[in-house]
Formats: structure tokens, sequence, C-alpha cells
């Protein structure tokens, strides 16, 4: 008793300091207590008093009293209620009466009271409360007799054990009697719509594989949704694990359509093929085909007796024709010509050249080339002027890009884009050739055919007898066409090249890079050795080619995604003296935790940003690890807002090369998103005193903004236009971004992030890093002659459509509701997804954070996620109400 | 027997294996089929392609297979005869000259006065023509002469040159003939800055000078084109028994007298032509103000209006500027500054200009009408029957006297082709520049798609080695009332009959 008379604030009520000091206020005055009170104090005196004596008949009818009082006390939340709060003084008196006494059941009751008290009252993180819990038993629903906040609060002192133990004894068996109770916590939590805090303590204690049993169908895609969330945010291989927890939920409550994304992020083609096996309709697993071709999964084995429809839809041999008909609807089918996107009328600047410069003529095709992106029509290459055509209007390199542009203009759509291709490819002029030849990766991406056409025809142009020129234009196109297919046979027309050491540097780097892109991922042991080797052999000179670091760029791509496996590489690497062996150092790692959000890396990036080298020093080592905080961050919400903060300060402080690179990891991070914030920050450094920075960061905006017709941004490129208009090499690169920003008039993303920005895909990350890595240096490249290197954006272009079927797969028009997407994480009941919606039909276009619901109950959609392409049969319980009327 | 599809161009044939034995004759029967030579067919099959020695037996083809075939007919893309040449490759010199803008000139310290002065003077092609004829080259006993020859070189230079043209040589001569322009900052060391007008007053001199043919009467070009003739009248109102003064006078200018009542240009105009003057009446024995009364009885083709816009401040001793905004117009129509006789001459002319106005502005109408309206044929009846009334008009007898006159305006209308502007508040200080209207049609095609109406004219503006281009309205801002540039000399010229 005389314990609780000496003032021990700082044990008592440290959490709310108010209740604390009323206490001890209370305590100096008692006499202030109301009648009402005084009587409530002496009511729990007299059964503490009771308790003291010896019967236990006496004690029982006590207890219930006390529990009576207790609970009948109606309090607010943020106080503790008032017979708890004069129990106070006899907390150590009931602590030592449940030692004394016998009674089984008696004691229980106590212990249960006790263990009560001890949430209020819990001093030095004794974590009473679960010890009486224990004491007390908490089975069959006992465990709640105190509410909720008792749960969660025990919940909390669950966690605290088991981590204790944990620690203390480093045993796992230590802490497994808290196992039951804390299941049972869960399984009241999940009752009670609190899926969140029983995940959290299923987390807590390792357990995350039972949250299925707990799961019902009501609750299921809460719970999904909030593990799924809540997976970048955990230390591997945890996150993986939640992914996996997901799933088996999804498996069990809900659709294939949803654990598809999930086993694809895994990277596990067996739990693919799983989901695939576990589809009950042919239009499900059509549907499935149409997420894994998004994601360029090919899987052709999955699907049996060669039905024509489903291959169809794994090849996305559709893609073309659907995405003339989005055209079709939002009548954008008229090709644009290159004028009709500068709109040079509004710019101030008044001489206009009427002559025929081969840098204006270079931009415009790059414009023309991106602007009629996929429609098979434009105003400069596919229209019939005899004698005129467009190519010989290029220089050189400019020839190989004109005659390439029609790879773009004639994307997806391999039959007819063969055909148009073929004319140049008996040209006499080099140039125009190797564009034909590349033309035709180009527009064989993405898509699959079974002639496998794009190999076929690249096959003879690979061969030595073809000049350089044509040759790399080849392998180029092999790279795009075969990115992320992982094919043996590819990568044998590819490694011969990359070893010989007797050709030029840029032949054997640009066959590494394509390598890369076909094993993109995949960590292949038959391609790394091979790039590892021909560092090596090369000498120093040859190293310092511009287009060595395209070498490592490849030898990077192998591991994209794998986060830790890349270790030995890395050691091997530490044996090239030259500086790419640390550049490709550095992208590897990059590549490896690229979208994982993990801080540790990008705090290891950021290390290296830091860093202030002498001229001498080799810098792109340090470009890379810019692209790295964009890259690794860019997964995830948060972290990509952080990683545009930490920008900010490397511009302030970086050296010239880090101050290059940044605008590019930004427009990495919020590809095709235009952001306010981040259009005016580029805005600002495209009027940087440093040229390098400028060119960057008007090309950044090109891709910040890259298919999405802002007209802000229109504006603002157009005002560079005029700034830049005497700067022939930033003109151009003006140009290009006006080039991106109207890509496909209007309705396309490059934006790697699919599936509501749930799903990385590899191959259009990689068609985002060559251009970016090659725009690090973009004076001796992009602007120089190796512009073609734009070109592998077509590997990231998608266009940004929701287009539905019916049960027949054809095209059916339903109403949508289209709006920003709101994070719905672990909130409670039924929250809306998407907010100022506006009803659209389909086909219709998404931007960048906004999702699609349907609006009417007329259809069931085979995924939840609304986007690309998606099958919704007819729902049986719909009724035509109001259309009558 | 196996039957395979062959796609090609969106559609598919039908070809049975069993007659081609070898791809060869499989590419045969496709050739028969499309019309695409066989060495131009690519036949795809499974990741390769059909060789000609292909034994078609072999391939494994299954019934209904569907092949591709890549290749075209006709004509493949051929280089242009011509090969293009483009800018990257050209030299500088060459550039200008393909794209037309004419160079401009170097500032080798405060000489714009010079430089804008010399490019609006350019404009004028009799000039160039009078110097082109004059032989006399450099090297002469009389620094006029090579003044004069001077210029004429720069102006070669100018044209063939792509670039700013330093024109060193001409300025040595100028100094060397008019000391003041050689004027130094005591201060800041360096030549100072000129009056633009004066040294566009002393260049028309020296031109006339220096062009007159010795032991001939023929005029020079100054005197033809850019000369008129007033007659000023003097009065005195307080003898009005003296028979009034008539002289005739040969002027190079108008000025534009600025007062506080003056917010056109013939406002000033008129205000400059009377004057009243205090002088010796030789009745009255006296001093008696007399008033003088202008009217010009020739107009020149080529018409200079100064602006009065420097008056002398004698407290600050500068020429302080005056900034008042006076309109000027981008056609003049003269007439009101002439004799009634030289009025009347030009009737018919400046009739026929009017109509020829009207006739345009009507077309212009039609043609935007019949734009809007497609291909409405009651409307193109009437848009030829009224051009054909408008040439019925047509013929106009042009005053014999002005006839004969080469070098005069016979309409009286003026069109604007030359401004020289200044910006800054005393004449010897702050920047000249100059503004050439580019006619159309010559120099290059006009800059397109810039939503400019093709009634407006562009101009050069010559802001010394810097040229840009810029249209009417732009050059309809100088009229002054602030601190941008403003009309200085304005040069017109008769507007063309025809």
């Amino acid at each position: 008793m005389a314990k609780e008379h000496t003032p021990q604030p700082a044990a008592d009520d440290v959490l709310n300091p108010k209740t604390a000091a009323k206490k001890l206020k209370n305590k100096d005055e008692p006499e202030e207590l109301s009648e009402e009170d005084q009587q409530l104090v002496s009511e729990l005196e007299m059964i503490i008093e009771r308790l003291k004596e010896s019967s236990t008949e006496i004690h029982h009818s006590a207890l219930e009293n006390l529990v009576n009082v207790i609970r009948s006390s109606t309090s607010s939340m943020t106080s503790v209620p008032k017979p708890l709060k004069y129990l106070k003084p006899h907390c150590e008196t009931l602590a030592e009466l449940y030692e004394q006494w016998s009674d089984a059941r008696n004691k229980k009751m106590l212990a249960s009271i006790l263990s009560l008290l001890g949430m209020v009252y819990d001093k030095e993180n004794k974590r009473e409360s679960l010890k009486y819990r224990l004491l007390a038993g908490y089975e069959d629903g006992l465990i709640s007799e105190w509410g909720h906040e008792y749960v969660r609060h025990l919940a909390m002192e669950i966690g605290l054990e088991y981590n204790a133990k944990l620690e203390d004894e480093e045993e796992e068996q230590a802490a497994e009697y808290l196992v039951p109770v804390a299941l049972e916590a869960a399984a009241f939590f999940f009752k009670h719509n609190a899926e969140v805090d029983a995940i959290d303590l299923l987390e807590e204690l390792d357990r995350h594989e039972t949250i299925v049993d707990y799961v019902t169908k009501d609750t299921f895609e809460r719970v999904c949704m909030y593990m799924i969330s809540c997976s970048p945010l955990l230390a591997p291989p945890k996150d993986l694990g939640y992914l996996l927890a997901a799933r088996t939920i999804y498996r069990k409550f809900g659709k294939p359509a949803q654990c598809l994304p999930l086993s694809i992020r895994l990277g596990r083609p067996d739990l693919i093929k799983e989901d695939w096996d576990s589809c009950s309709t042919r239009l499900e697993k059509a549907q499935l085909a149409f997420i894994m071709a998004r994601q360029q999964v090919h899987m052709p084995e999955l699907i049996e007796d060669g039905d024509q429809e489903l291959i169809a839809c794994m090849n996305n041999a559709n893609l073309s024709k659907n995405y003339l008909n989005l055209a079709r609807d939002l009548e954008l089918l008229d090709p644009k010509a290159p004028e009709d996107i500068y709109k040079s009328h509004l710019e101030n600047t008044n001489i206009d050249v009427t002559l025929d410069s081969a840098r204006h003529n270079l931009a415009s095709t790059f414009v023309n080339a991106f602007v009629n992106a996929g429609y098979g029509t434009d105003k400069l290459m596919t229209a019939e002027v005899e004698g005129k055509e467009w190519v010989f209007k290029n220089k050189d390199m400019g020839m190989l890009s004109a005659s390439a542009s029609l790879g773009t203009i004639m994307l997806w759509d391999v039959e007819d884009g063969l055909i148009q291709v073929d004319k140049y490819l008996y040209n006499s002029e080099n140039w125009i050739k190797a564009g034909a030849v590349l033309a035709i990766g180009m527009l064989t991406s993405s898509v699959h055919d079974d002639t496998d056409a794009a190999k076929a025809l690249l096959t003879e142009y690979i061969a030595d007898s073809n000049p350089a020129i044509v040759k790399l234009a080849a392998i180029c196109g092999l790279g795009i066409a075969y990115a992320g297919t992982n094919r043996e046979d590819i990568l044998d027309l590819l490694l011969p090249i990359v070893s010989d050491t007797d050709i030029t540097i840029d032949l054997s780097s640009i066959a590494a890079l394509s390598a890369g892109l076909v094993a993109i991922g995949t960590g292949n042991g038959d391609v790394s050795p091979v790039i590892l080797q021909a560092m090596m052999e090369r000498t120093d000179t040859e190293l310092s080619h511009k287009y060595a670091r395209f070498m490592a760029l490849g030898l990077s791509l192998l591991f994209l995604g794998t986060q830790d496996t890349y270790d030995t590489i890395r050691e091997t690497l530490k044996a090239v003296t030259h500086p790419i062996g640390k550049q490709a150092a550095v992208l590897m790692q990059v590549c490896a935790y690229a979208g994982t959000g993990n801080v540790l890396e990008v705090q290891k990036m950021l290390h290296l940003c830091a860093e202030h080298l002498g001229e001498k020093d080799d810098q792109l080592a340090q470009a890379f690890a810019v692209l790295g905080v964009g890259m690794i961050a860019m997964g995830e919400g948060v972290g990509s807002e952080m990683a545009l903060r930490t920008f900010d300060h490397l511009m302030h402080y970086g050296e010239p090369y880090v101050r290059r690179t940044v605008p590019l990891a930004m427009a990495l991070v919020c590809a095709s998103n235009p952001v306010v914030g981040v259009l005016d920050t580029l805005n600002k450094f495209s009027h940087d005193n440093d040229k390098a920075v400028a060119t960057s960061a008007i090309f950044a905006m090109g891709m910040v903004g890259a298919g999405t017709n802002n007209a802000r941004l229109a504006q603002l490129l157009r005002q560079l236009a005029t700034y830049y208009h005497k700067d022939a090499d930033l003109l151009f690169i003006v140009r290009i971004a006006q080039g991106l920003l109207h890509m496909g008039k209007g309705t396309m993303t490059i934006n790697p992030y699919h599936h509501d920005r749930s799903l990385l895909s590899h191959t259009a990350l990689a068609g985002l890093l060559v251009p970016i890595v090659a725009m690090i240096n973009a004076e001796k490249l992009i602007m120089t002659d190796s512009h073609f290197l734009l070109y592998f954006l077509v590997r990231a272009m998608y266009p940004r459509f929701l287009i539905t079927f019916n049960e027949e797969l054809e095209n059916v028009s339903a109403d949508v509701r289209v709006g920003q997407a709101v994070d719905a994480v672990g909130q409670v009941g039924r929250p809306k997804n998407i907010t100022g919606f506006q009803t659209h039909e389909t086909p219709v276009l998404l931007a960048h954070s906004e999702r699609a619901e349907l609006a009417t109950d007329k259809y069931i959609p085979l995924t939840n996620t609304l986007e690309g392409f998606v099958i919704l049969t007819k729902n049986p319980d719909y009724q035509e109400d109001e259309e009558g009327a | 027997m196996v039957k395979v599809l062959v796609k090609w161009q969106g559609q598919k044939y039908e070809v049975d294996t069993d007659t081609a034995p070898t791809g060869e004759d499989f590419k045969a029967i496709l050739f028969s089929l499309t019309g695409v030579s066989p060495e131009r067919q690519k036949v795809l099959v499974k990741g390769g392609q059909l060789k000609d020695d292909t034994d078609m037996t072999k391939l494994g083809l299954q019934e209904n297979q569907t092949l591709m075939m890549i290749g075209s007919v006709g004509e493949l893309p051929k280089a242009p005869a011509q090969p293009i040449k483009f800018v990257e490759d050209m030299s500088e010199n060459e550039v200008a000259q393909a794209l037309s803008i004419p160079a401009g000139l170097t500032n080798l310290g405060n000489t714009c006065y010079m430089n804008a002065t010399l490019q609006c003077l350019k404009a004028i092609p009799e000039l160039k023509s009078a110097l082109d004829e004059n032989a006399s080259g450099m090297g002469q006993t009389d620094a006029r002469a090579n003044l004069v020859s001077s210029m004429k070189n720069l102006f070669k230079q100018l044209n063939e040159s792509g670039e700013g043209v330093p024109p060193f040589v001409f300025l040595q001569f100028l100094r060397q003939v008019y000391p003041r322009f050689a004027e130094q900052d005591s201060q800041h060391g360096g030549y100072r800055q000129q009056d633009a007008e004066e040294f566009w007053n002393e260049m028309l001199t020296t031109l006339d000078q220096v062009l007159k043919k010795k032991d001939s009467s023929e005029s020079t070009v100054v005197e033809r084109h850019m000369s008129g003739r007033m007659v000023t009248t003097w009065e005195c109102a307080e003898a009005p028994d003296e028979p009034p003064t008539v002289r005739q006078e040969m002027f190079r200018k108008l000025n534009c007298h600025i007062d506080k009542s003056v917010n056109y240009l013939s406002q000033g105009i008129n205000k400059g032509l009377e004057e009243v003057i205090e002088k010796r009446s030789e009745t009255l024995g006296r001093n008696a103000d007399y008033k003088s009364t202008s009217r010009i009885d020739r107009l020149p083709e080529y018409l200079t209006v100064a602006y009065n816009r420097f008056f002398w401040k004698a407290s600050e001793s500068v020429d302080a500027k005056i900034v008042k905004s006076v309109k000027f117009p981008l056609e003049l129509d003269a007439t009101e500054f002439c004799t009634p006789e030289l009025a009347e001459k030009m009737r018919p002319a400046r009739q026929h200009l009017r109509e020829l106005d009207d006739k345009k502005a009507l077309e212009r109408k039609l043609a935007k009408q019949g734009k809007s309206a497609e291909t409405d044929d009651k409307k193109d009846g009437d848009v030829e029957m009224k051009s054909g009334e408008g040439e019925a008009s047509a013929p106009f007898e042009l005053n014999p006297d002005l006839k004969a006159d080469v070098g005069c305006n016979p309409s009286g209308v003026y069109e604007l082709i030359g401004v020289v502007t200044h910006i800054g508040r005393t004449a010897n200080s702050g920047h000249y520049m100059g503004w050439v209207r580019k006619e159309k049609g010559i120099g290059g095609p006009d800059p397109q798609g810039k939503g400019i109406p093709e009634t407006q004219h562009w101009w050069y503006k010559f802001d010394d080695d810097k040229v840009s281009m810029v249209t009417d309205d732009e050059i309809l801002r100088l009229c002054g009332g602030g601190d941008w540039h403003t009309a200085y000399v304005t040069l017109y010229r008769a507007k063309k009959l025809e």
C-alpha cells in the first residue's frame, strides 16, 4: 500500500500527461470528489474488502459485482473509465490476492480483471495485461470480454513480448506459447472489420501464411490489397512472402486474373501455369493471356489444342487492330504533320527555314514517327509522292532514322508494316537499308507472330557480309523485337558478335545490349560471362568508345529486378581495370533493385552521387548512380516523392555530370506523368547555363509528358523552341520533346508500370533506359549520329486505353467511370476507389494515376483492374430498369 | 497434297505445294498470283526464309498453314536526281543567299546611325544602279568620290555576304569627308554617336555631287528620283500691297514639324510647309513678319520625310528628343501638300490606283467567301462579271507631263518602304535601327504559315548585323510616344501604277 502513495509519474501514465497531471491533482486533493464518485469509491473499497475475506463464495459474488461495475461504466474514449481509475490504488492488493487464492474459477475471473487493469496501468512494460490474459484464458470469445480497444492493446503486447522473447532466448520455440492467443486475437479482429490489425499482428509473429485461414469472402479483397501494398515496405524475403500469401488468398476466393499479376511479380512461371490451369473457363484464360501479353510474358505452351483465339490473345496479335479502332472512335485517324505539332505560327520567331536543313528534317522525322506511331499512315513516309521520298531529305545517319521511322509508324502491324518496309531493303544507300532493317525489329516488337518474321528476315542482315551499319541495325532490331523472350536461338545469333574482338567495339556493345534485352531480368548464366569476357579482352581505348557503355547496360539488364543475385558478377567486374568496370557495377546494382524502393540501396547511390570527383575521374558511374536513385525509388509513391526532393539537393550541390543526369532521373520517375511540380522544375532547368543540363531537362520534359498532349507542357516547349531558335542542337531536342509529348496523338504512355501501377514491365523500363543512358552524353550520341537509339522507346510505348470485349471476344461498349485513383488501402468499409470521375463509353483513354470502374451492373469484368484489354461477361442478375421508362 | 495459304497485302492466296517441288517453283506460282517478281519475294516459314533450292516437301508444311510473303510490286524509291543540299553543308554566305535575307552591317563603335541609314538607302534600286554605272574606282583625289565608290563596294558586299559586313573603308572615307562624324568622346574615348538624319542629308548631297557627270546637263539620280520641287510664296500681312514673292526651290526631304497639336504625319508636314519668318521688308523699310506658304510642285518617286524630333536644349547642351507619338501611315497621299495644278494632273492616276485597290479588296473578299462556301456556281459567275467590269474601266490617261518626267510620282500616292528609328533621349546617344520593307516575290518567299494575312508586308529589321523579319504591325508601332524605337526618318516610294 505504501507504494501507491509514492509519486511515480513517469511510470504511471506517460502516454497522457494531461490525465497524469489530473491524477496528481486528484491525489493531492481527494476531498474534491463528487458525491457520486465518493459513492463509487466506497463501493469499490467495499468490494475489495470483501475480496480480502477468505470465503470463496463471497469472492465470487464480489468479483461479479466488480465486473458489473466496470462494465456498466460508460466513458469517453480519451479518459480512463472511473471504476478503473479508482481501482488503481488496489491493483497491488488484487495482484497479491491472486497469488493467495486457490479457487480456479475465481482466479480466472480475477486474472481477467487484472488483465484489463494491466492495460490501463502498464507498469515498466511488464506486459501485465498479456500475462493475466494468458492466466485467465482466452478461448471461447473470452479474449474480447473487455471490448475492441482491449484486444488491440493485447495484440500490441503480444507483438512486444514475441520480439522480446526472440531477442532474449534466440530460440523460436520460446515464443511459441504466444501463438494461440495471437491467433485468437487475429480471429477477433477479422470478425470485427479490423483486418489491418490482424495482419499486422500475424506479421509480427511471422505467421502471415495463416492469414488465409481467417479470411472470408467479404474480407479477402481488403486483406489482399493491404498485404500487397505493404510488401514493398518490408525487408526481403518477407515482401515476397506477403505477395505469396496474398496470392494464396486470391486463389482461395478470387479469380485467376487477380493471382496472375502476383505470380508475375514473383517471377515464377510455375505459379503462372498454376493460375492458368485454375481457370474455369476459356474466357478467363483469354483474360490471363491479355494480361500476360501486356507484361510480355510469352508462354504459348500453356495453350492446349492450338486454340487460335487464345494464341492470338497471348501473341497480342490484335493490338494494332484494336489501337486503330480506338483511334477511329476518337477520330484520330488523320495523319499529322510535324508542323501540326510545332505550331510554329504560335512561336514568336519570324525566320523560318525554307531550305532543307538536315537537322530540321531529322527532327521532323522523329516527330512524325512518334506522333503517328502505330497509325500506319503519316504525311512524310507513307504518303505516296514519287521522286520526293522523305528519306532522301535526310543525311547519312538521318536516312537510317528516316527509314527506321516506318517501324514506329507501322508499329505492331507485322503484315502491312513489313510490306511498307520492304521497298527500302533494296536501296543502294546503306543507311536507308539499315533503317529498314531496324524498322523490321521495331514493328514486330510487343507482338508475336507465327512466322517469326523478325528472325526470319534479320538473320540475313546480321551476317558478316553486310556493311557494318546494316549489321548494327540488324543487331538492334533483334534486341528490340525479342526483348524479354530469353530465346536461345536469338542469343546464339548475338553472343558470337559480343565476343568477337576482331570487329569494332560499337557492334559488340550493341550486341551486348541486345543480348541483355533478350535475356532481361533472367540473370542468364550463358550471357553474362560472354559480356564480361568481352569487357576484359577489349583494350582500354576501345572501352572508352562512346558505345561501350551499352555493354555495361546490356550486362546490367540481365539482372534487372533480381535484387541480390549479382554478387559473383560484381566481384568479377572488379578485375576490369577500365572505369567501365565501375560503371557496370553501379549500373548493375541500380538495375537489380529497380523499382523495389529499397531505401538502403538508394542511400548507397546517394553516397556515390555526393562524391566530388576530380577532372580525370570517370564520371559516368556517378551519372548512373543518379539514375539509380530514381530507378530504385520509382516503384512506390512515397519513395519516388522523396527521390524527387533529393534531386533538388543534387541539382544544387552536385558535379556537372550529376546535374545533367538529374532531369533524366526525374523523367524516369515520372514517365508519362506530367506532374505540375516536376514540369516547373524541369522548365527551370531547361534554361540552365550548362547546355548539357538544359538538353537533358528538355528531353526529360518530353518524357514526362510523353503521349499525354499536355497543353501546359506544349506551351512550355513552344516557348523553348522560341528561346532556342538559334541553337540548332537544343532546338533539335525541343522538337524531339514535342514529338514525344504528342506521341500517338496523345494516346500512349511510356510508363513502365501498368496494371494499376502494380506491375513493372522490364522491357518497357529497358526501352526507357537505352535513350536515357544515351542522353547522358547527348552531345556525343543523340545529337550527332546515334539518334536512332531513341527508337528503343518503342519497347516502352503502349496505348493507355481500356477496351472491353464480350464473351465472343468482340469489341463491346460499356459505360465506365474514369477518375483519379484513390488509395483505399487499409480503410474501413467500402471506400471509393476513384474520385472526380466522369462517365465514358469504352474504348476510353486512361491517364496516369487514373482508374476506371464499370458504371453499371450490366457486365461483370473478368479482372478487377480495368486497363488494357478486359473481357466482360453479362451479369445474369442485371435488370434494365430505367431504360424502358 | 498439302495446300498452304500465303498472306500478302492483307489477302490470302491458296497454293498447292504439290505443283511446286522446290522453293523456286513455289515463288514462280506466287509471281503468277501476285505479280511480285521472284527475286523480290521473301517467303517466311517459321523463323526462316524460303530458299530457291528448298525442297517443299521437307518443310513439314501442314494443311492450310499460313505463310507470309513480303515483297512489293512496282518502282522502288529512288534517290532524287538532284542530291538535296542541306543548310548544314553550306557556308554561312550560301545560306543567307539561299534564304535571301540581306546581310547586316557590323557596328564599328557607335556607327549604328550610319548602318541604319545605309540600309534604307540601299532599298532604292535606282540609286544602286546609278552607283553601279559610276565607273570611277577608289584612290581618287576627291575624297567624296572615294566615299561614293566605297559605298558601291559596300552595297555589293552586302548583296553577296550572308553575315554582317564591317563597313571599314566606307567609314574611313566618311570621316575623311566629314570630320564631324569623326567626333570623339572626350571623356570615354572612342567615336561618338551621330545624328542619322544629318548623315542622310550629307550622304545625298555627296551622292548628288559625285554622280553629276561633268559637262552633262543630265540630272543625277538624287535629283530625278529623290528630289521634289516646292513653290514657296512669301507674303507679309503688314504690307498687303507688297506683291507676294514666289520662289521655286528643290527639296530632298519634307519635314514633319512636331508640336502639341500634331498627332499625325500629315499635320506635321503641313506645319512644316507654313512658316513665319521675320525679315526686312523693302516696302516697309523695316523688319516685318512674313508668312511663307510652300506647296509642292513636283513629287519625287522617293520621298523622304524627316521628323523634327530633336531640339537644342541649351541648358543641357544636348539635342533633346520629343517623344510625342506621331502616327505615320503605310500609305501616304501627298496631294494635300501639292499645288492645285499638280493635284489636278495627278487625279487620273490616283483614281486608277483607287480602283485597283477596290478591285483587289473585292477579289480578296470573294476569295474568302468562295473558300467558306466551297464551290458555288452562282458566286463564281459573279466574280467573273465583276472582275470583268473592273478591267473595262482600267485604261486611263496618264498626264503627258508627268509621263515625261522620269522619277516623279504621277499619282501622289506613296507607300512606306524604309524607316530609320531611334531609341534613346538625345540624337547623339541611344541606338538607331533601319527597317526596310521586303517586296513580295523578291528575295525569297515570305515566311509561311504564321497566320498573318497576305495583305501584310514583311520587313527586314536591321539591328546592325542582326537581321530579322517583322510585319507591318510592328512597323506601325514605331510611331513614338514611349521609350521604344521611334521613327526618325521615313522613306516613302511612289505607289506603282499597275
